[in-house]
């Protein structure tokens, strides 16, 4: 056989694998569209309690958190696109729950049970997180009354390139569980704003490497699912030094990190499967 | 002036910060299906029998293969001629290089809202071995060391011989470290430290160009002119001495490639680097070091580890392939040295490495890759928008299943090319079509071996 027909029987080869792969993936989208119909049983179980989730399927999953581990063995939460995800977790202290990318967060108290629930809407596998410390959770007790809840800014006092803003807080027990204050340069504050700076125990925060010009900060409390309760407070105030060079953006570090001011620890993933 | 080089180290050292304990990003990969897995596996095998069964009548070794010089078509050739478009990308690798060092000091110290992380180990790394296939030894041209060398006019007159002795040992040992830096150093994307890194290479480089000749160093100590030089074998192109451009069945460049044994080395060094990155990650991995892989400090827990297992698993990887080799040699009866058999036969190793990096990279390539769109508008992260587009949200609803079924094909594809390499090579070494398909039979399974290994590590859990 001369050296030419070996070339293109070698293409025919690869031309072939190919299209093999092809096919079996399609096969496979088959194999799993003939379980549409069990899809449709679950979903008429869920009709009554959740109408607007209709079209889904909720998976739900029992989670403890024991010695800062995933009772999950391997620790990982596999679910598919579109499922609604349902997080029964309970933990033997206290700590705050985080899954990256999809950016849920839940504080988690000692021994009792918190329920995460959430749509399922792009494929992937991400971290989830539970960072340690950071916040004054000896304060306990019952979800509290937020309805009062004022914050003002007492001061803004600026040293060169930094600006130390003190809130004063009214109307709700502050440090106390999940109960914390987001801040935020030159921008206002949303519900769920993940750009903001996190405050827990104290009532003033240093922003540093601010660049020279006309700045507004703003503040507001939030509560553990960071929704914003009450007021949003503002404070024009003028930074007048020019910023050295190699500054770091240390004010922006809430929003890479979600810093808590505590360790964050790996303890599993998120699985989301493409939808077949 | 040494004082001085030395003084501008010492400040690039000062400047490091404390390590960073953030990964870059966070991983949004997902493990293939196990279906995947053994269809791939399955395919390679079959395949490996098909291009078997065809040689087995094959008598004759040609060393040719079909080209097609690309400078008949009016545009290539008009692009070939006009320099100012090869120019243009020497001007804007030096800039990008320059750009990368300035952003890693200067800008944001979180990898992903600075460009310096993302343009080396996603772009860069990920992604700049594909112009490579296709387009032959692009690294050749747009290499900023290379390049600001030349823009500087330094003197090309060495001050000093090379010595001879060292062949490309000092690639070698370049590489490890730079894979030492991208798989065991815990925080290979902080900016600060990857801009001081790179100046520093950046001066070593420099130097080295200057003490012992530009091109002496740059194929004898700069182990990405060797790692791409390795690739570049493997491209559809290639321009030879008289100025074609030759169009050319991938991988057939490997028929040319002759190598020496620390080329050997290299090589090996790459199959095994990269098939390590794959390994370290999977929760297998962590079962076996005893290491709990979720709880702990990351990479910090592993870094002594890993420090060893690079340096065995390039021992294991060459020591499988010189016992296969060496099973080879026995059962045909040659009196080819082992060695011999072995150097001629490591460039079948090559698409194989260079598949798994395809297929490995991927999802970092397609997702964190993306970020480079939003980063160009505000590469040193303080809020600029030069292009418009620092708003770019990541696309996150990638397709896994066509992610899922490239990485197949390419690692199947590779493997087939590297069996269709191994049998044509010892074709030409055994001159014998008995003994070439004898001598098949180990080079075979060790192939059949390393495709399921790939699939295996895109498979299994990981970290």
């Amino acid at each position: 056989m001369s050296l030419q027909n070996n070339t293109n029987l070698l293409y025919a080869i690869i031309g072939i694998a190919i299209l093999a792969i092809a096919v079996f993936t399609f096969v496979g989208f088959d194999e799993e569209t003939a379980e549409t119909p069990v899809v449709e049983e679950e979903v008429e179980i869920e009709v009554a309690e959740e109408p607007s989730i209709v079209e889904e399927k909720i998976k739900e999953f029992d989670i403890s958190i024991v010695d800062r581990k995933m009772t999950l063995d391997p620790p990982i939460i596999s679910v598919e696109v579109g499922n609604q995800v349902l997080l029964n977790i309970i933990s033997d202290e206290d700590l705050m729950f985080h899954i990256h990318e999809y950016d849920h967060e839940i504080m988690l108290v000692a021994d009792e049970l918190k329920v995460l629930s959430f749509p399922a809407m792009f494929p992937g596998r991400f971290e989830i997180e539970v960072h340690i410390g950071g916040h004054d959770m000896d304060m306990g007790g019952m979800e509290m009354d937020a309805s009062n809840a004022q914050i003002s800014i007492e001061s803004v006092m600026v040293m060169e390139n930094m600006a130390t803003v003190s809130v004063e807080i009214e109307g709700v027990e502050f440090p106390s569980k999940g109960i914390h204050w987001h801040v935020k340069l030159d921008e206002e504050l949303k519900n769920h704003d993940h750009s903001a700076l996190m405050v827990f125990d104290e009532k003033s925060y240093v922003l540093k490497a601010i660049p020279k010009g006309e700045h507004t900060v703003y503040v507001s409390l939030v509560n553990a699912e960071h929704e914003l309760i009450g007021n949003q407070a503002s404070k024009t105030f003028t930074i007048e030094t020019e910023m050295e060079d190699g500054m770091n953006m240390e004010e922006e570090h809430g929003e890479e990190g979600h810093d808590h001011g505590g360790e964050a620890i790996l303890i599993g993933f998120l699985e989301v499967m493409p939808k077949a | 002036m040494k004082k001085i080089f030395f003084i501008i180290v010492l400040i690039q050292f000062l400047l490091i910060p404390n390590a960073y304990a953030h990964g870059f990003g966070s991983k949004i990969d997902l493990p293939i299906p196990g279906y995947l897995y053994w269809f791939g596996g399955g395919a390679a095998v079959v395949a490996s029998f098909a291009i078997i069964s065809l040689f087995v009548r094959s008598k004759a070794y040609d060393d040719s293969y079909r080209t097609y010089n690309l400078r008949n078509i009016g545009i290539v050739d008009a692009l070939y001629r006009n320099k100012s478009l090869l120019n243009v990308f020497k001007v804007l690798s030096v800039a990008l290089l320059i750009l990368t060092i300035l952003t890693g000091v200067l800008g944001a110290q979180f990898p992903v809202k600075n460009f310096a992380p993302t343009f080396v180990w996603v772009v860069w790394w990920g992604g700049f071995i594909w112009l490579h296939i296709l387009f032959g030894d692009s690294w050749n041209f747009v290499n900023p060391w290379k390049n600001i060398f030349e823009l500087i006019k330094f003197d090309e007159k060495p001050l000093r011989q090379y010595p001879e002795k060292l062949k490309s040992w000092p690639a070698f040992g370049f590489f490890l470290i730079f894979a030492w830096i991208e798989l065991v150093y815990p925080t290979p994307a902080h900016p600060q430290f990857l801009g001081n890194i790179i100046f520093v290479y950046s001066i070593i480089v420099l130097a080295g160009m200057r003490i012992f000749g530009k091109d002496k160093w740059l194929d004898n100590c700069e182990p990405f002119t060797v790692f791409f030089n390795f690739v570049s074998n493997f491209s559809a192109t290639r321009v030879t001495s008289d100025g074609r451009i030759l169009l050319r069945p991938i991988a057939s460049g490997l028929l040319d490639a002759r190598y020496r044994f620390d080329q050997l080395c290299f090589l090996i060094l790459i199959l095994s680097v990269v098939s390590f990155d794959g390994l370290i990650s999977t929760l297998f991995w962590y079962d076996v070091i005893g290491i709990d892989a979720f709880g702990g400090s990351g990479r910090y827990d592993v870094i002594y580890v890993n420090t060893a297992g690079i340096i065995i698993s390039f021992l294991v990887f060459f020591s499988v392939f010189y016992s296969f080799i060496a099973i080879s040699r026995a059962i045909t009866n040659t009196n080819i040295a082992t060695l011999d058999l072995a150097q001629k036969l490591v460039p079948a190793l090559l698409p194989i490495s260079i598949v798994y990096h395809l297929a490995h990279y991927s999802a970092y390539f397609f997702l964190n890759g993306q970020l480079i769109i939003k980063l160009i508008s505000d590469p040193f992260g303080f809020g600029w928008d030069i292009f418009g587009t620092s708003s770019y949200e990541i696309v996150r609803t990638i397709d896994f299943i066509l992610l899922w079924n490239y990485q197949v094909a390419v690692i199947v594809i590779g493997h087939i090319l590297s069996v269709y390499i191994a049998h044509r090579i010892s074709l030409r070494v055994f001159k014998d079509s008995k003994k070439s398909i004898i001598s098949q039979a180990p080079i075979l399974l060790l192939m059949v071996c390393y495709t399921i290994l790939g699939l295996w590590l895109l498979s299994t859990s990981s970290v």
